[in-house]
């Protein structure tokens, strides 16, 4: 049983704007299994957090976790995985629907709203995609975990 | 083509001015300072109040020492009257009697209300005291918390200073009509004003164009040696580089 947590963050600068991505993922024992941001091009802030969303779950997949708390800052991400939400708009149904998928592939899955403060460092990595343009982020997986972490976290988009 | 790439360059710098800005403005020890400041604002209020209070209740405290003594005068007067003699009058005595009567009933009424009033002033003095003291502590603790965060962002701001300095020298090289066009593509489109074309995907907005658009914007760049074009999805500047970078 490999019990995990993951950070997410999603942001745009302007809605929709320049967005970005950030995940960490922690394990049980408290070690960064894995970090990164992503630069996502322009979109909306909602997309970016399921855009987060997506690829920590990928992350978490390949580390082979399978007890999942997602801590994430965006209400309707956490409102809308947990049911309490309709998700109505086109352009999240998609991205809702590819998480669930995701989510279904571990044993558990539980999700949390904290506040921005307490996602500082998701929250840091997306927007240092933001700032760059580009990929940040180290990965501290088992060795060969990297590269399918990688893989699983490009395959989302 | 010198063009482009230093306006590429100045967007980079001010990617990383606007980064920096970011820091700074969210240092823990800037928060803390905003948030004392605030704090300071309502002890400042509170030292008003306390101010305005204290005039009144000094005034009225004058007021009744005022009362007192024009009582007391009035007492002693009408008491020598009554001592001096000079009134034989049985009648005209008693009034005199209960008139000094009357005004030592009053003048222990006001020494009464004077004395509360006395009570009230040193209660609110002791109060105003401790918010002065109260606001004197906070801007103690506000001037350290400065020079704080002054130590602790000074590298901060410095990299930001000699980034500000670089970048104007840096966009006094580009070309007047051009710089203008970029920064109004900067204020309109969140920060980024400017991206590449790689492959055929905007680097910035990240909307792959269609391929013909695309060739069509190198064969531009090509034919007219410019390699500045606009994307036609963000609408911001797009620099067409031959390599494709």
């Amino acid at each position: 049983m490999k019990r995990a947590t993951l950070y997410t963050d999603g942001g745009a600068r302007g809605n929709p704007g320049p967005a970005g991505i950030g995940f960490v993922l922690v394990s049980e024992a408290g070690d960064e299994l894995a970090a990164a941001g992503r630069y996502l091009g322009e979109t909306t802030n909602n997309v970016a957090e399921y855009e987060a969303l997506l690829a920590g779950l990928c992350a978490a997949r390949a580390v082979g976790a399978d007890e999942l708390l997602v801590r994430a800052d965006s209400e309707l991400v956490v409102k809308q995985m947990r049911g309490e939400y309709r998700v109505k708009h086109p352009n999240l149904k998609p991205l809702f629907v590819r998480a669930q998928e995701l989510v279904r592939g571990f044993a558990l899955v539980r999700f949390e709203h904290v506040r921005r403060a307490e996602n500082a460092r998701a929250d840091g990595l997306a927007n240092d995609a933001m700032d760059c343009q580009g990929d940040v982020g180290t990965w501290k997986a088992e060795p060969d975990g990297a590269s399918r972490c990688q893989q699983s976290l490009w395959e989302v988009s | 083509m010198q063009q482009a790439e230093t306006l590429l360059t100045l967007a980079e710098r001010d990617l990383e001015i606007a980064r920096l800005a970011r820091q700074l403005d969210e240092m823990p020890e800037k928060t803390a300072i905003l948030e004392l400041r605030h704090k300071i604002k309502e002890i400042e209020a509170l030292s008003q109040r306390a101010r305005r209070f204290m005039e009144q209740a000094n005034a009225t405290l004058r007021r009744l020492e005022d009362e007192g003594s024009s009582i007391e005068a009035h007492f002693q007067t009408e008491q020598a009257k009554a001592t001096s003699g000079e009134t034989s009058d049985h009648k005209e005595l008693q009034n005199l009697a209960r008139e000094l009567d009357s005004l030592r009933k009053q003048k222990d009424r006001k020494d009464t209300e004077t004395l509360k009033q006395m009570e009230c002033v040193e209660a609110g003095q002791a109060k105003a005291t401790t918010i002065e003291a109260s606001l004197a502590k906070a801007h103690a603790r506000e001037a350290q918390m400065v020079a704080t965060f002054r130590e602790r962002g000074g590298a901060l701001q410095g990299r930001l200073d000699a980034l500000s300095r670089e970048r104007a020298a840096m966009a006094a090289l580009i070309r007047p009509s051009l710089l203008e066009r970029y920064e109004q593509a900067r204020a309109l489109k969140h920060g980024i004003g400017v991206g590449t074309l790689v492959g055929s995907t905007c680097s910035v907005c990240r909307i792959e164009l269609p391929a013909e658009r695309a060739q069509a914007l190198r064969e531009d760049a090509h034919r007219t040696n410019d390699p500045i074009g606009t994307c036609p999805n963000c609408h911001r500047i797009l620099i067409v580089r031959e390599d494709g970078r």
